[in-house]
Formats: structure tokens, sequence, C-alpha cells
């Protein structure tokens, strides 16, 4: 018997397959938490199936406002302190040679308003990217890594079942951590628990 | 060849036992022959981890039935691509599977244009330290697929200045299923076939329309082509006992025993079924099973599962059959059917042991596929003449009524055309060739 089922999954290709297989483990008394980019696509799930979202995980992850948003928060900072010390070193020179402290005030750092505003599109092309496909996958394991409270409620699992192949890092680490567990594609799944 | 010696081969077939499915079958057949014929036989194939992972079954029986004195070198070969195993895979390829993909499909694409062009390298390698074991064969063979296994044949043919021959088990350039050029030109395949075929002894098919394709594309390579039909195996098949006429208190029983593919033609066959079981009185009740792995590959399963008739009056899905259980299958049976694939240039291998059953059959299929070229004569045929509900229902009526009627000389007509489609007739002109090849040079 199954006691806890972990269902890692970012398409909903299989979604009918791994639909019956969290019922058919909930009826038989086990846990089932799925692992979904977000709950919305999935729904209507069986109660009692609990969810853990990776796409918040990713957007609060430190990558996605150091690196991929479309307002980066550090560079915005950064803009701050670099026209802070171009208007300083204005100031001082004004004392020395006035035009050219003038000058150098009036250019000001001209790039602070486009860092505060950020770069429309910049996620988007992001996720577009032939990088990202290599790359965002392995990312999402690390966003749900970071989350100590998220990893935790997967660490008694017995059955990992990922249901297509960008769910690969997440299930593999998950099945890692928690050594008694088997893991299987979606196409033994339903032979796993008991199905077919 | 030295004098006093046997002769050696060395067959590069990546599929065979404990493996299943029609090349599996003929592969063995090829090495048990050729160990029969006094030949000596190293076959290079996979391990039965890459069976057990990417098929989802073995077949351990069928693998004791490989001749003992038959040499058989088990390459590895990652089965991950066919049906992924998380639980042994690398972190690489987990972690980073898009790069992981094209690591080993790009580059080993350049190196040979198919998924399984590692197995080039591989058993090349294999096939080399086996030389050095056991000394130089005085031929090397390969089947197809994987294609990979003639470019090994080619590598070691002139490496080591000795001849070798290609079994077209399966077409390569053609799709034999769409009945149209399976690459666009210009794509290294083209380039790949020809070369493989200009420097072979001897290039084998496996019917007569496949045959034709091949000869008037290499038109230069016709007069070393063959044909080396599939067959039966005597070992396996050859005590079936003749059936008797069914009662007509007991309801017939119908089945298909083959791997289950996806593009049999089920549906026509569910409205003929039905019709027919409601029209016929000899098929009052009947029921129809179907025996066989779903898919060759596991990971399909579930997708042809969801296609199964499971509705079908009487239906029953049957299961896997071991090779070595054919005949307790078939005795089971009252009525087999052949459905096929509509298309001119497959003569399916389960057609052979069908006809060694000594059953009614029933050719469910488009009068195009060239199957009833090889039941020529086997007096309990009935084919369609055309795919239709309507052409169902008559060819399974026919059937039903001489499953009731079965006469004493009709098994003996049915035992003439059996006798003449073993992988003994089939095979073993094609050795005695291989044996004059060999002395020739």
């Amino acid at each position: 018997m199954v006691r806890h089922a972990v269902v890692v999954a970012l398409t909903r290709t299989r979604r009918d397959v791994l639909l019956e297989v969290a019922g058919h483990v909930l009826a038989g008394g086990g846990d089932v938490t799925f692992v979904v980019g977000a709950r919305g696509p999935w729904e209507p799930l069986p109660d009692g199936v609990r969810v853990v979202e990776l796409l918040p995980l990713e957007d609060a992850h430190w990558t996605t406002p150091w690196l991929f948003a479309d307002l980066q928060p550090w560079r915005a900072r950064l803009d701050g302190v670099l026209a802070r010390v171009l208007d300083g070193a204005g100031r001082r020179l004004a004392a020395v040679t006035p035009g050219l402290g003038a000058r150098v005030r009036e250019a000001g750092w001209r790039h602070g308003i486009p860092a505060k505003q950020g770069r429309p599109g910049r996620r988007r092309r992001w996720l577009d990217s032939p990088a990202a496909a290599e790359v965002r996958p392995w990312l999402l394991w690390r966003a749900l890594r970071a989350d100590r409270a998220a990893l935790a409620s997967l660490a008694n699992a017995d059955l990992v079942v990922w249901g297509d192949q960008q769910a690969w890092p997440v299930a593999w680490h998950v099945a890692r951590r928690a050594r008694a567990a088997r893991v299987v594609g979606f196409f033994d799944a339903k032979a796993a628990v008991g199905l077919r | 060849m030295g004098t006093g010696r046997r002769p050696r081969i060395l067959l590069v077939a990546f599929h065979f036992p404990p493996g299943r499915g029609s090349a599996v079958f003929r592969n063995r057949a090829w090495a048990n022959l050729l160990a029969a014929a006094g030949w000596d036989v190293t076959v290079l194939t996979t391990t039965r981890e890459w069976f057990r992972q990417a098929t989802g079954g073995v077949d351990d029986e069928l693998a004791e039935t490989v001749a003992p004195q038959v040499r058989v070198v088990r390459v590895p070969f990652s089965p991950q691509r066919y049906r992924p195993d998380l639980g042994s895979m690398s972190w690489l390829q987990a972690n980073f599977t898009a790069t992981y993909n094209r690591l080993t499909t790009e580059l080993p694409d350049r190196l040979f244009p198919e998924r399984h062009a590692l197995w080039y390298p591989a058993a090349t390698a294999a096939g080399l330290a086996q030389v050095a074991r056991h000394g130089r064969p005085d031929l090397v063979m390969a089947t197809g697929n994987p294609f990979a296994s003639y470019a090994v044949a080619r590598a070691l043919g002139r490496a080591l200045r000795t001849p070798y021959v290609l079994d077209f088990h399966d077409a390569w350039t053609l799709e034999q299923y769409a009945e149209k050029e399976a690459f666009p030109p210009g794509h290294p395949a083209w380039a790949w076939e020809e070369r493989v075929i200009r420097g072979a002894a001897r290039v084998l098919t496996v019917n007569r329309p496949f045959h034709d394709w091949y000869a008037a594309r290499y038109p230069w390579a016709a007069a070393k082509m063959r044909i080396a039909e599939n067959g039966w195996a005597t070992d396996v098949l050859a005590d079936m006992p003749p059936p008797a006429p069914v009662p007509e208190g007991r309801p017939l029983r119908f089945g298909y025993v083959g791997t289950i593919r996806h593009d049999l033609p089920l549906e026509v066959f569910a409205a003929g079924w039905r019709q027919a079981r409601e029209r016929h009185p000899a098929m009052r009740d009947a029921t129809f099973a179907l025996y066989g792995h779903i898919g060759y590959f596991a990971k399909d399963a579930d997708r042809i599962s969801a296609t199964l008739p499971v509705d079908l009056p009487g239906f029953e899905l049957a299961g896997p059959v071991g090779h070595l259980d054919l005949p307790r299958t078939f005795a089971q049976l009252d009525v087999l059917l052949a459905l096929l694939p509509s298309t001119q240039y497959l003569t399916s291998a389960k057609i052979y042991d069908y006809v060694a059953a000594l059953r009614p059959i029933v050719g469910v299929h488009h009068p195009r596929n060239p199957t009833s070229d090889v039941v020529a004569g086997y007096p309990w045929w009935y084919p369609l003449n055309d795919l239709t509900a309507a052409e169902v229902e008559r060819a399974l009526g026919e059937a039903a009524s001489a499953a009731r009627t079965i006469r004493a000389e009709d098994v003996e007509a049915a035992r003439a055309v059996a006798a003449r489609h073993t992988w003994e007739a089939h095979l073993n002109p094609a050795i005695e060739d291989f044996t004059g090849l060999v002395r020739r040079g």
C-alpha cells in the first residue's frame, strides 16, 4: 500500500493517468502531494490532494529578481548609488573647476530611471529562450529546495511519480532525499499503486 | 578460411533473446540455423536489462533455446531513452535533460543518423574485442533495425577485410507503413544506406515488394539482393495437434496473438465483429481475445490501451504470451485473426506462426498487404476484398463456419503449406549461399 505518493508534473499531458493514480492512493487511505507549476490548470483535484506550487516559489527565489525579472531591485539600487556618486563628484569638481563640475552634474547618471522602471519583456524573453529550456527545470528544483517547509512535506514519500521530462530534476532530488521511495514514470504509475 | 576449422560468422543482432518481437525470433533462427549448419557463431547483442527496461518484459525461456554453441556477447547500451528510469539516471540527464539529449543525440547523429547511433562504436569495439579473443570471422552479418548495425558490419568488414551481409528485417529509408520515403532528399541516411549496400556481399529482405523497392532504388546492387522470408519455429510449433470441428453448442474463440500495435485496424474490425456476432448463427456468443504486449516499447502501452475496443461483446485482453507458450495459446483458439496494418510492404512475421497453428485465419487488412501471397494454398485463409466492416463480417462468418466443419483433407493441405514456411525452409538457402561466399572469398 502506498502511504504517501508525490506526483511531479509541469505539463498536463498525463493529467488523466496521474489523477487516476492519485484517486486510487487516496481511496486506499494514503496521502498524495502534487508538485506542479500552478494549481489552476490542474483543477478540479480530488479532495485531500495537497499541492506544492513551483511558480510562486520560483518568483520568490533569488534568481528571479537578480537575473530574470523585468524589474531588478539590485540594479535600481546600484543605479541610485552611482547617481549619488556622480553628483557628489560633480560638487567636488565644481569647487575646483566650476565649469567642469557643472557639466558633470548636468550629465548625471542617465540610467537611473530605466533601472527603476525595469525592462519590460525581459522575463518573457528569458522564458522563451533556448537557455531557459535547458536550465529552468533545474531552477524550479532549486526554488523548491529553498523552501524548507515545502521540501519537508515531501520527505516521507514512498512513491514518486513523474509525469513529464520537465519534472525530472524535482522528482530525481525528491526521490534521493526519500531513500525508501520508489520512483516511476507515468507509464508505470498505475501498476505501482496496484491498478491494472 | 583455414582448412579444417568451422567457418566463423559474427552476427550483429541488437534484437536477440531474451528480447521479444519478430526481429528477435528471426535473429534466434539465424543463430541456431547457422550453428546447425556448422558455423562458429558469435552474436553481438545488447543486455537483458535493455530489453527489460525499454520493452517492459523479457522472455528468459526463449533465451534458453539459443543453441549452446552460439557465443552471445552482450554489449551494454543505455535504455534510458526508451523507458527512462529516474532511479538509475545520471545527475546530468535528470537535471539538464535538454542538454543531455543534445549531447547524446545531436552529436551521435553526426556519427550515424539514427537514435541508436552509439550502438555503432559500442558494437564495433565489442566486435574487435571478439576478434582479438576468438579470431577473425569469415563473414560478418548485420540485421536491422537498428540500422547502426549495418555501419558496424561495414566497419568490421573493412577493418578485417571480411565480406559482410545485410539482413533488412525492417526497411530503413522506406517508411513501410506509410509506403513513402522515410527521409527527405539529402538526409544522411540515404548516403549511409548506399554506402553500406555498396560494400555488402549480400543484401537480404523479407518479401518480394520490399525486395523490389530496394532493387529499384539501387539497381546496381540488385544482383546481390535476395529474399529470405520469415518463418515459424519447428522447435516451438511443430507438434501442433490438428483442429477438431467445434461443436454447435460451444461458442467460438477468436484470437489475435502478437504485439498490439497502435495501427491495427481495430475500429473496422470491431464494427464487423458486432455485425457478424449478431447475424451469423455460427458466431453466437463468440469471444475475441487479444494476446500480446501492448506496444513494443513499454512507454507506449497507455496510449495504445486507450484505443482498445474494451466494450466489444466477447472481448478479452488476455495479456502477453511467451514464444514457447504459443502452442498452448493457439490450442485455446478456434480462429486466428491476422490484424495487420494496410501496407504493401509488410508480411507480418506472425502469419507464419498462424499457418503453423493449423487454424482458420481471417486476414483483417487491406488487400494491398501481401500476406495473402504467403499463405497461398492454405485452405482456411479468409482475406478481405476491402477493409470494411461488411467484409470483416463476411470473412468472420466464413471462418466461423469453417471452424465448425474441419475436414481431414484440409488439415493435410494446411500442413503442406506450413511445411513450406519454416525458418529452415526460408533461411537455409541463404546460409548455403553464405558458405559459398566464404569458400569463394
